[in-house]
């Protein structure tokens, strides 16, 4: 009796698995054929899937700080290496060790740069511990993840953001909406807090990359608003600690005018922006390697 | 760790449920002991202790007030009943502390029911670990139902096996209350957060609108996590009493609040309005008023004194505002209304002829009370007295249909296919009720199918809430609404 109950829940489980994965293959060939407004989130990683396995030599992992400021066509022409940013908005950082895992099985990957704001994001214990079962989760049944997909039956706004390789266009991207500077990195020796949840995963993704010979290169993004001396003093030691390179882009002298180069007041970068920071970026990169 | 998130339904909630189903007899109670006190740990961390010092008041006043006798009884009882509502005051109404110990609201009432009885003799003092057992029971302790002693505490005492179609019944019944909070709740939230925050930039026709939206998502809401709350309890064997019985099928305001939040309503019929209208002064008053004013006089009379309190207190219960004051004297004006006029309509029925049962007057009846309850939603949900009494004006003041296009909607941050999902869903929620209300039971349904018919249902039940669930990506998870209050 006991054994003929456990065999009918095996049997149940199996079946709702198998419906769960069929609905999650079918969720992806939809979200293969539709647009961004669909995809949401899930863009980056089906744009990223379709890059052409072996061809790029680096990845930077980030928020929409990583995304608006990095344009791999700088890097590329400036260098000759080929880059893509796989970032999302917030992006978390059990997404990023996802991508960076995703990016290491597809591509022969030489560098891997980490916007390092995403570092800081407040969450709970609960939320961390959540983050990463949705990504494991995730991982077996995509549904969680693209279960939008049947949106793409009914009319909607297409969207209007052009991305070239990971890099992020808006429409109003060339804008630009002078930032308040007051405060803006003041000298302090404090550091600001950072989690374990948020050392723990960048630990693994260094020790990964040391393991591949993958050099990884921490960076703060220049931004007004979430830039900080707090910050760039907890990732000097972080990097220390961890023997990588780290460029905090808001103290280093690259030309950015905060009247012209953002397009929000001070938050993000808009296209000028971009294009200095990604220069700098690419001229550290060159440093890096002639160091070796 | 709320009951919609991952991390209960996924680990804390299947963890606890295994450890009890396979725990021996006699250590079953340990077990939900020890799952309650981890939850509401979780929950609440340090304001832990608040909630621990209340589990021990009550037990020791339990014991107090049953030693006792004569006025020493009602002195240890009343000192009892000041302690615990004083310290629901100071939390949620002072603030004397930045945030309020999980569920304060809720268990609250359970524990001074718990007084209440034993001062009556209805129940023996309970022992301590019973007590917690009682207030702690963590399906509960965010959101109600708010029970009484006799509801649940047997069931906690003897814990009985748990038997297989309670346990289907409460994983389905646990998916419904996901799908109503996740698929159409959290997507109505978006529109009801825009326009309740910037009620002042929109056209009269969008008020009515509002509230009907904030009336839907706040029973998509408040009934589906209680769909949750009682699905979680069956897989423990425990049975919690309903706190919805289909309440936008009610007839007037007072049958609404006895289909909605039902045990909030019997909590306050049993502790506040029972007491008055029988106590001695009130019938006394009551016999007094019949001689000089006749039955319907006194009737009306009893109505208002043993009905104020009850309505003042549920206002000031969901908080310390003056909307909620006001939003409880609404209701006592509607339901002292209905009394009032009860005389005039029985006239009006026996004069025309018409059948007070008849489909077109339930109806009617029906669309009455649904105006009534949207409106006193409206007030309830709005920023503030002053923005309640703006909207309302609003209505009638700039009142302009053409407003509501699609185009408009989808400023609020959904799309088409978002409010395709809230209109299909309402449809399937409310039919249902409608079968629900007539009788049907979908587990004894069930029972009685084939099991491919039996995992169709359920297999059709997961794929719904992780389909079309307003989770993940592009969404903003939105907490429970009663669990703030």
């Amino acid at each position: 009796m006991k054994k003929t109950r456990w065999r009918s829940i095996l049997c149940f489980v199996l079946g709702l698995f198998l419906i769960l994965e069929a609905l999650s293959f079918v969720s992806i060939v939809i979200l293969m054929h539709s647009d961004r407004t669909i995809q949401k989130r899930n863009a980056t990683e089906l744009d990223f899937v379709r890059v052409r396995r072996n061809s790029l030599d680096g990845v930077v992992l980030g928020s929409s700080l990583a995304y608006m400021s990095i344009d791999p066509e700088v890097i590329e022409k400036e260098t000759g290496e080929k880059f893509y940013v796989l970032g999302l908005p917030e992006e978390k950082m059990a997404e990023a060790y996802h991508l960076f895992r995703l990016a290491d099985r597809r591509q022969n990957l030489k560098v891997v740069g980490i916007e390092c704001d995403m570092l800081f994001q407040e969450r709970s214990k609960a939320q961390e511990i959540q983050d990463v079962a949705i990504e494991v989760c995730a991982q077996i049944l995509p549904i969680v993840k693209t279960h939008d997909a049947w949106k793409a039956f009914f009319p909607h706004e297409k969207s209007d953001e052009i991305r070239k390789n990971g890099f992020r266009i808006e429409k109003n991207s060339s804008e630009s909406v002078p930032a308040d500077t007051a405060g803006y990195m003041e000298e302090t020796d404090k550091c600001a807090p950072l989690s374990d949840y948020s050392r723990t995963i960048l630990t693994k993704i260094c020790k990964q990359c040391r393991k591949e010979g993958i050099k990884v290169i921490l960076f703060s993004a220049p931004s007004v608003t979430d830039g900080s001396m707090e910050k760039h003093n907890t990732l000097s030691r972080l990097a220390d600690e961890l023997g990588v390179a780290y460029i905090d882009f808001n103290t280093e002298d690259i030309g950015i005018d905060w009247n012209k180069d953002t397009y929000d007041g001070g938050e993000h970068l808009n296209t000028d922006g971009a294009a200095k920071v990604s220069s700098a970026f690419a001229k550290k990169l060159e440093t890096l390697e002639a160091d070796e | 760790m709320e009951y919609n998130k991952p991390l209960y339904l996924c680990a804390f909630l299947p963890m606890a449920a295994l450890f009890y189903h396979y725990a021996p007899q006699k250590r079953k109670r340990i077990v939900l002991l020890l799952a309650d006190l981890i939850f509401y740990t979780l929950l609440a961390g340090k304001l832990t202790a608040v909630f621990l010092l209340t589990c021990l008041f009550t037990w020791w006043m339990e014991r107090r007030i049953g030693s006792a006798s004569g006025r020493g009884k009602t002195a240890w009882f009343l000192a009892g009943i000041i302690v615990l509502f004083g310290t629901l005051f100071a939390f949620r109404f002072l603030r004397l502390f930045p945030k309020s110990p999980t569920g304060i609201s809720y268990y609250t009432l359970m524990a001074a029911a718990c007084l209440i009885e034993v001062f009556w003799g209805r129940l023996s003092p309970m022992g301590l670990c019973d007590t917690f057992l009682f207030l702690a029971f963590f399906p509960q302790v965010l959101q109600g139902p708010i029970v009484r002693p006799q509801d649940t505490l047997e069931q906690m005492k003897n814990p009985s096996a748990v038997r297989r179609s309670d346990i289907r019944a409460g994983l389905l019944r646990i998916l419904w209350g996901l799908f109503k909070k996740l698929a159409i709740a959290d997507r109505l939230n978006m529109v009801v957060g825009m326009l309740f925050r910037e009620y002042t930039n929109y056209h009269g026709a969008w008020i009515p609108f509002a509230a009907v939206c904030c009336t839907l998502q706040l029973y998509m809401d408040f009934s589906g996590m209680i769909d949750v709350t009682i699905g979680s309890a069956q897989l423990f064997g425990i049975t919690l009493p309903e706190n919805f019985r289909q309440p936008f099928l009610s007839e007037d305001a007072g049958e609404f609040w006895r289909r909605w939040h039902i045990t909030l309503g019997v909590w306050l019929k049993t502790y506040v309005y029972y007491p008055i209208v029988t106590s001695k002064r009130v019938l006394r008053l009551m016999k007094s008023a019949k001689k000089k004013h006749g039955k319907y006089a006194a009737q009306l009379l009893v109505s208002f004194l043993a009905l104020t309190p009850v309505w003042l207190f549920n206002g000031v219960w969901h908080g310390p505002h003056l909307n909620y004051i006001l939003y409880g004297v609404y209701y006592l004006v509607m339901i002292l209304l209905n009394e009032a006029l009860k005389p005039a309509k029985t006239a009006f029925y026996r004069r025309t002829g018409f059948r007070r049962e008849g489909a077109f007057f339930k109806v009617f009846r029906i669309v009455r009370t649904l105006i009534i309850v949207v409106t006193g939603e409206l007030f309830f949900r709005a920023k503030g007295t002053r923005a309640g009494l703006f909207m309302i004006a609003q209505t009638f003041r700039d009142f302009d249909l053409s407003e509501l296009t699609l185009t408009n909607l989808h400023t609020f941050g959904l799309d088409t296919a978002d409010y395709a999902v809230i209109l299909f869903g309402t449809i399937l929620v409310f039919a249902y009720d409608l079968m629900r209300e007539h009788g049907f039971d979908v587990n004894t349904w069930l029972s009685g199918k084939k099991r491919a018919v039996r995992w169709a249902l359920y297999y059709a039940a997961v794929a719904l809430v992780l389909v079309f669930g307003a989770y993940g990506t592009g969404y903003l998870a939105v907490d429970m609404i009663y669990a703030n209050f």
